[in-house]
């Protein structure tokens, strides 16, 4: 049904030029693609011109009758969104990063053995300090990670945003998770070890 | 602690720090988009263009052909007010033909013929003058049609009640042609088509006036 109503909205605002049913769009997808951009940027401000444009260039292409029709405007616009951004680091002179890719696998189980209460509690109260360190994994982790556990998305739509393989994706997901797990762990033990030293000053005081 | 990652990461996205989307940057990013935006010249979208939007095209023969069939009763009636010159007018000629085709009895099949004989002598008063000499010209050849059909009617009731039946359409049809030649005279092109016109119906009257002429009933076609 969903499907059926974009489209609807696609036909309206490409070939009617209906303001209204391109709001409708912006509506359905300014959150998603606003918090795909930040993820990628890790600045608000850079997301919302970002952002911006990316709809701005959507409706240009709509309306743009050469043009090939869109068929599947959700992946569209991510895929709008994301060649901004990788023009927006090539103007700033800093390389997006390029991981390739040699094996398939399954899409990964998420465990973690370990029964840290500390950890627990983090986790339930601050998602700072989660979104912290998805940032400080690789920017093709990340997007991948966002796009499949924030947004929903299927390994099939998002192989097709990032213009990867299925397989692609699902090892992109499985090495983003570990990476993830490791930024978390290695700050748990950090964190642990000031904690510890801390309880230490305190019994000798 | 089996999919609680899992269960953070989507939860992620309502907080702050997860990219959630605040009311003043979402006006910021809606006002910077709708003020560069154009809206101001919206395009009327037609049927045509609806259809040829949502339907493939590797659809689209057996689509046209399905609707070519459960539509062609409507079809017949856009069909059957069209005027020489518009698009259906070659597709309400076609299915005229078509049910002539159909028409067994060649007295009967005169009679018809010679229906649409009328029907195209009010399509040329009715059409644009470039498009009149079309439907004069098929007015004429429909009545020639007709007395082509009539000779060859086997049963002599028949054939002379169709006979009566075309002598008085001519009569009819040459008063409303004498209406369409008013204000042509100096169009040669549809002057021509008006005397073809004019020499078949004075033929319909001369095989009536040999009829009548003939004793016995005998009809000598």
């Amino acid at each position: 049904m969903q499907r059926i109503r974009e489209k609807l909205l696609i036909f309206r605002a490409s070939e009617g030029r209906d303001s209204k049913a391109f709001g409708e769009l912006y509506g359905l997808y300014i959150e998603p693609i606003y918090r795909f951009v930040y993820f990628k940027t890790g600045s608000k401000e850079d997301a919302e011109d970002l952002v911006s444009q990316a709809f701005l260039k959507t409706w240009e292409y709509l309306i743009d009758s050469d043009k090939p029709r869109v068929q599947n405007f959700r992946a569209f616009i991510y895929q709008v969104a994301r060649n901004l951004v990788a023009r927006f680091y090539e103007n700033k002179g800093r390389s997006h990063e390029l991981l390739i890719l040699d094996e398939e696998g399954e899409e990964p189980v998420i465990e973690d053995h370990r029964q840290s209460l500390f950890l627990d509690q983090l986790y339930k109260s601050d998602r700072a300090y989660l979104a912290d360190c998805l940032k400080k994994i690789k920017d093709g982790y990340r997007e991948v990670i966002v796009l499949r556990y924030l947004e929903d998305m299927s390994v099939e739509e998002i192989a097709k945003i990032t213009e990867k393989t299925s397989g692609n994706v699902r090892v992109l997901m499985h090495r983003g998770i570990q990476a993830l797990k490791k930024v978390i762990q290695e700050d748990d033990k950090k964190s642990y070890a000031i904690r510890s030293q801390q309880g230490i000053k305190e019994s000798q005081t | 602690m089996p999919l609680d990652l899992n269960r953070e990461l989507k939860n992620l996205k309502h907080s702050p720090e997860g990219g959630a989307l605040s009311a003043d940057s979402a006006n910021r990013i809606r006002e910077r988009v709708f003020a560069s935006i154009n809206f101001d010249q919206p395009k009327n979208i037609g049927i045509f263009q609806i259809v040829n939007y949502f339907i493939p095209p590797q659809f689209a023969y057996a689509i046209g052909l399905f609707a070519l069939i459960v539509g062609s009763g409507f079809f017949a009636y856009q069909a059957n007010t069209t005027l020489p010159g518009e698009k259906l007018y070659g597709a309400k000629i076609a299915l005229e033909k078509t049910n002539v085709r159909f028409v067994s009895n060649p007295s009967e099949r005169a009679k018809v013929q010679m229906e649409f004989a009328g029907r195209r002598l009010e399509e040329a008063q009715r059409a644009a003058p470039s498009a009149a000499p079309e439907a004069i010209k098929r007015f004429a050849q429909d009545v020639k049609a007709a007395q082509a059909a009539l000779k060859q009617a086997a049963d002599p009731v028949q054939a002379a009640a169709a006979q009566k039946e075309l002598v008085q359409k001519a009569a009819e049809y040459e008063t409303k042609l004498q209406q369409v030649k008013v204000g042509r005279s100096d169009r040669p092109v549809e002057m021509a088509a008006i005397n073809e016109a004019e020499e078949a119906l004075r033929e319909v009257a001369k095989v009536a006036e040999v009829v009548e002429e003939l004793e016995d009933g005998e009809v000598g076609l």
